[in-house]
C-alpha cells in the first residue's frame, strides 16, 4: 500500500517522500549493529531485561512484539485483499487468510534459515517477472506523464512521510535477526546495501506506474503494482499478467511475511521465557488471524495503516531510544566492572 | 498410535491444499457466457448494455456462429442495466475477456465517464480494453456482429487488429482516456469510429473526439492522417507530375515518432517536427534512364515535393483542430509537462487556438533501386 500513499496527492514528487524513512532505515541498521556490538550473544529480549531491569525490559520488549504483530497483519493482510477482492473472489477472507498464515506459520516454526533459503531460492522469479513487467510496459509508458515534478498539499506530503516512516519501521525486525546473523563485520554495509536496493526497485515500480496511468488517475488505485501489471501486455499469448505479478507478490509476502511473524511468536517465546513451543506458536498466530479480520475490507485496512502510520512518529523512536540509551548505560556498566576487575 | 513426520507433513499438505487452490473459485467453461464485446448507450433518460456472449459447448471443438447470443439490459444506471442483463443471461456472465467497449453517441453526448465507470471499478474491464465509437446506436453494431460471425466470429477485435499493423498503436484504450481527461489539460480524445457498411461488413470510418467527457464533433478517416503521424504507421501519398517527365509516383509513407520544441515564449510559438521514411511503391519509371548524380538530384526534388504537400496537409488539418480547440497532437501535455509555467491562465482550449504552430518535415528517401 506505501505506493498508494506516496503517490495520493503528491504525483511523482511522492517517490521523494520515501527519503525520510530511508533515513529511518539507516538509524535502525546503525543502532542494531551498535546493540548487537555491545550485547554480543544476548538476543533481544534478554538483553533488554539485562540493559533496562527485568519490569522496563519486558515492557519494551511488548512494545516491540506489538509492532511486529501489527507490521505482520498489515503486510500479509494486504495481499489477502488483493487476492481477494482481484482473484480468488468467491473464496471466503478467512480461508484465503487461513491458509496464508498456515503457510507463513509453518515456514516461521522451522526458523529464519528456512525462510532465507526460500528467499534466495525466489530472487531469481523476482527478478525475472519484475524484468517481463518492464519490457511489457515499453509500449504504453510516456515520461511525460512523470512531469512535472511538484508536491501537493502539505496535508498529502505528511500521510506520504509518515508511511514511508512506518514501512521502513519494519527494519525494526533485525534486533530480532541479528543475533542470528553470522558474525561479520560487513552485516551492516551488507544490509545498507538491500535496503537501498530494494527502496529503488520499489521507486521504480512506482515511476513506471505513474508513467503508465499518468500522475492525476492514480489517486483513485490503491493497489498500484497490479493495476500495472493489469495494463502489461507481453505479446499476443501472455494476456492475464496479473497472475504471473500475484505470483511474484506471493513470494515477496511469504518471505516477509514468514520473517515478520517469526519475529512475533519468537519475541512472545522469549517474552515468556520459553524455546520453540508449539502452543505459543500457534496460538499466536491464531491472534494474528483474529487481529487482521477485525479489518472487514480494504477501506479498514487502509484506515488501520493510516492509524498505524501516526502511531509509529512516536512508537519506532521510542523503542530505538530505549535501546540505545540501554545499550549506552550496558557499556558503561561493563567497562566500570572491567576496571573494578570484577 | 503416533504419527511419524511424514505422516504428519502429508497430512498438513493435504489440508492446505484445501485452502490454497483455488478451487473456490474455479469456472467450468460449459456453464460460462464469455462477453467479448460491450456496447454502452444512453438513451430517454436510461443507460443500455448489449453483450455478445460466446457459450461454448465442451461437445464441440470449435466455436461458431451457432454458440453466439447477444442480451441486454436496461437500468437508471450502469449498475442497474447490468444486473438486469446479468438477470437475462442464460449462463454465468464471464466479463474477464472483455477486449471492446463501444460507445454509442447518446452516452459520448451525455458523459462518457459515467458509462465506463461503475464497470472498471467492478474490474470488468481493464485499462487496456479498446474504445470505439458509432454514431447512433453501439448496440446495433454488436447486433450486426453476430451475422458477422459467419464470416469471422471476432469480427471487430479482428478489425481493431489489423488496423495497428497498418498504424501502431491507432487504438484508443481506456488508459488513454483517463489520463486525458483526468491531467490538467483540457486533451481532446481521438476514438476510432466503426460503422455498418452493407450487410457483411463492418468498417473503420473516422474517429469522434472527445473533449471534457463529451463528443465534440465527429471527424473522417481523411482528418485521421495527421493524427496518425504521432501514434504512427503507413501511409500511401501519390504525388502527380513529378521529374522531367511528369510521372504519377506513389510513395509509402512510413511515420515514426513526431517531436515538439519551444520557438519563443512571447508570444507563445512551437514547432513540430515529423518524421518519416519514403518508399517507393509504383511509377518509379520517373527515375528511368537517370545517371546517378541525376538520380540524386531526383531524389532530393521529390522528398521536397513530398515534405511540401504533406506539410501543406498537415497545416491545415492543424488549423481546424486549433478551430476546434481540438487538442489531439498533446501539445498541452507536452507544454505542462516540460514548461508548466509557460501555461496559460485561460483554458487550453482557448490558448490552444491562439498558439502559433510551425511545422517541419524531416523525411529519408529508402530503397531506391536502380534498373
Amino acid at each position: 500500500m506505501l505506493p498508494y500513499f506516496l503517490i495520493k496527492g503528491n504525483g511523482t514528487a511522492g517517490v521523494l517522500a520515501m527519503l525520510p524513512g530511508l533515513l529511518l532505515g539507516a538509524i535502525i541498521i546503525t543502532s542494531c549493529a551498535f546493540w548487537n556490538k555491545t550485547c554480543e550473544g544476548y538476543t533481544l529480549f534478554p538483553a533488554l531485561t539485562e540493559m533496562l531491569g527485568t519490569f522496563l525490559g519486558k515492557a519494551v520488549g511488548f512494545g516491540f512484539v506489538l509492532f511486529y504483530a501489527s507490521f505482520a497483519v498489515s503486510c500479509l493482510y494486504g495481499f489477502i485483499e488483493v487476492i481477494n477482492g482481484h482473484l480468488l473472489l468467491e473464496t471466503p477472507r478467512m480461508v484465503i487468510a487461513i491458509g496464508i498464515f498456515l503457510l507463513v506459520g509453518v515456514l516461521s516454526w522451522h526458523g529464519l534459515e528456512d525462510i532465507a533459503r526460500i528467499a534466495t531460492l525466489c530472487a531469481i522469479l523476482v527478478l525475472v517477472i519484475s524484468l517481463l513487467m518492464l519490457m511489457g510496459s515499453k509500449g504504453v509508458f510516456s515520461i511525460e506523464n512523470l512531469l512535472p515534478i511538484r508536491f501537493g498539499e502539505p496535508e498529502s506530503l505528511l500521510i506520504a512521510v509518515r508511511q514511508s516512516f512506518f514501512a521502513y519501521g519494519g527494519l525494526l525486525s533485525l534486533f530480532m535477526v541479528y543475533p542470528a546473523l553470522a558474525r561479520n563485520a560487513h552485516v551492516s554495509k551488507k544490509l545498507m546495501l538491500a535496503m537501498g536496493v530494494s527502496s529503488v526497485a520499489v521507486s521504480l515500480w512506482i515511476i513506471l506506474a505513474l508513467g503508465v496511468f499518468g500522475q492525476y488517475s492514480t489517486g483513485s488505485m490503491i493497489w498500484l503494482p497490479l493495476e500495472l501489471a493489469r495494463m502489461i501486455q507481453l505479446s499476443s499469448f501472455l494476456e492475464r499478467t496479473e497472475a504471473l505479478f500475484a505470483i511474484l507478490w506471493m513470494v515477496v509476502v511469504v518471505a516477509n511475511g514468514g520473517m515478520l511473524v517469526w519475529c512475533v511468536t519468537e519475541g512472545v517465546q522469549q517474552l515468556f521465557g520459553k524455546r520453540k513451543n508449539s502452543w505459543l506458536h500457534w496460538g499466536t498466530i491464531a491472534l494474528l488471524v483474529g487481529m487482521g479480520m477485525q479489518t472487514k475490507n480494504v477501506l479498514g485496512l487502509l484506515q488501520l495503516q493510516q492509524k498505524l502510520s501516526v502511531v509509529s512518529l512516536f512508537w519506532i523512536p521510542i523503542l530505538l531510544l530505549f535501546v540505545i540509551v540501554g545499550s549506552l548505560r550496558y557499556r558503561h556498566r561493563q567497562r566500570r566492572e572491567e576496571g573494578l576487575g570484577l | 498410535m503416533k504419527f511419524s513426520s511424514l505422516g504428519k507433513l502429508l497430512l498438513f499438505v493435504c489440508f492446505t491444499a484445501a485452502f490454497c487452490n483455488g478451487c473456490w473459485d474455479r469456472k467450468e467453461f460449459n456453464q460460462l457466457a464469455i462477453a467479448q464485446t460491450i456496447a454502452v448507450d444512453y438513451e430517454d433518460g436510461e443507460y443500455q448494455l448489449t453483450v455478445q456472449l460466446l457459450m461454448p459447448n465442451t461437445a464441440e471443438e470449435t466455436i461458431s456462429s451457432k454458440n453466439i447470443w447477444i442480451i441486454d439490459g436496461k437500468g437508471k444506471s450502469v449498475g442497474d442495466a447490468m444486473e438486469n442483463l446479468a438477470l437475462r443471461a442464460p449462463r454465468e456472465l464471464y466479463l474477464n475477456h472483455l477486449d471492446i467497449v463501444l460507445l454509442g453517441e447518446g452516452l459520448m453526448k451525455q458523459d462518457v465517464g459515467q458509462g465506463i465507470e461503475y464497470l472498471m471499478k467492478q474490474h470488468v474491464l481493464r485499462r487496456r480494453t479498446s474504445l470505439l465509437a458509432t454514431e447512433g446506436r453501439a448496440g446495433d453494431i454488436v447486433q450486426a456482429q453476430s451475422d458477422l460471425a459467419e464470416v469471422d466470429i471476432y469480427y471487430l477485435a479482428n478489425l481493431i487488429r489489423d488496423q495497428r499493423r497498418h498504424v501502431k498503436e491507432s487504438e484508443t484504450i481506456i488508459n488513454d482516456y483517463y489520463i486525458a481527461m483526468d491531467n490538467h489539460v483540457q486533451e481532446t480524445l481521438v476514438i476510432p469510429k466503426v460503422a455498418l457498411a452493407g450487410e457483411k461488413e463492418i468498417k473503420m470510418a473516422g474517429a469522434a473526439l472527445i473533449r471534457d467527457r463529451k463528443l465534440l464533433s465527429w471527424v473522417d478517416q481523411e482528418w485521421l492522417s495527421t493524427y496518425f503521424w504521432i501514434t504512427g504507421g503507413k501511409e500511401i501519398v501519390t504525388l502527380q507530375n513529378v521529374g522531367a517527365q511528369h510521372y504519377d509516383v506513389t510513395l509509402e509513407v512510413r511515420k515514426e515518432k513526431y517531436k515538439w520544441e519551444l520557438l519563443s515564449k512571447e508570444p507563445l510559438q512551437v514547432e513540430v517536427t515529423f518524421r518519416g521514411t519514403l518508399y517507393m511503391t509504383e511509377n518509379d519509371k520517373a527515375a528511368e534512364g537517370l545517371s546517378l548524380d541525376e538520380l540524386e538530384a531526383f531524389n532530393e526534388s521529390m522528398k521536397k515535393v513530398v515534405e511540401a504537400e504533406l506539410t501543406s496537409r498537415i497545416e491545415q488539418d492543424i488549423a481546424q483542430m486549433q478551430e476546434q480547440g481540438a487538442d489531439i497532437l498533446h501539445l498541452g501535455r507536452w507544454l505542462y509537462a516540460w514548461h508548466p509555467d509557460l501555461m496559460p491562465e485561460e483554458t487550453w482550449a482557448e490558448a490552444f487556438s491562439k498558439i502559433k504552430i510551425a511545422v517541419k518535415m524531416e523525411t529519408n528517401l529508402e530503397l531506391y533501386e536502380l534498373k
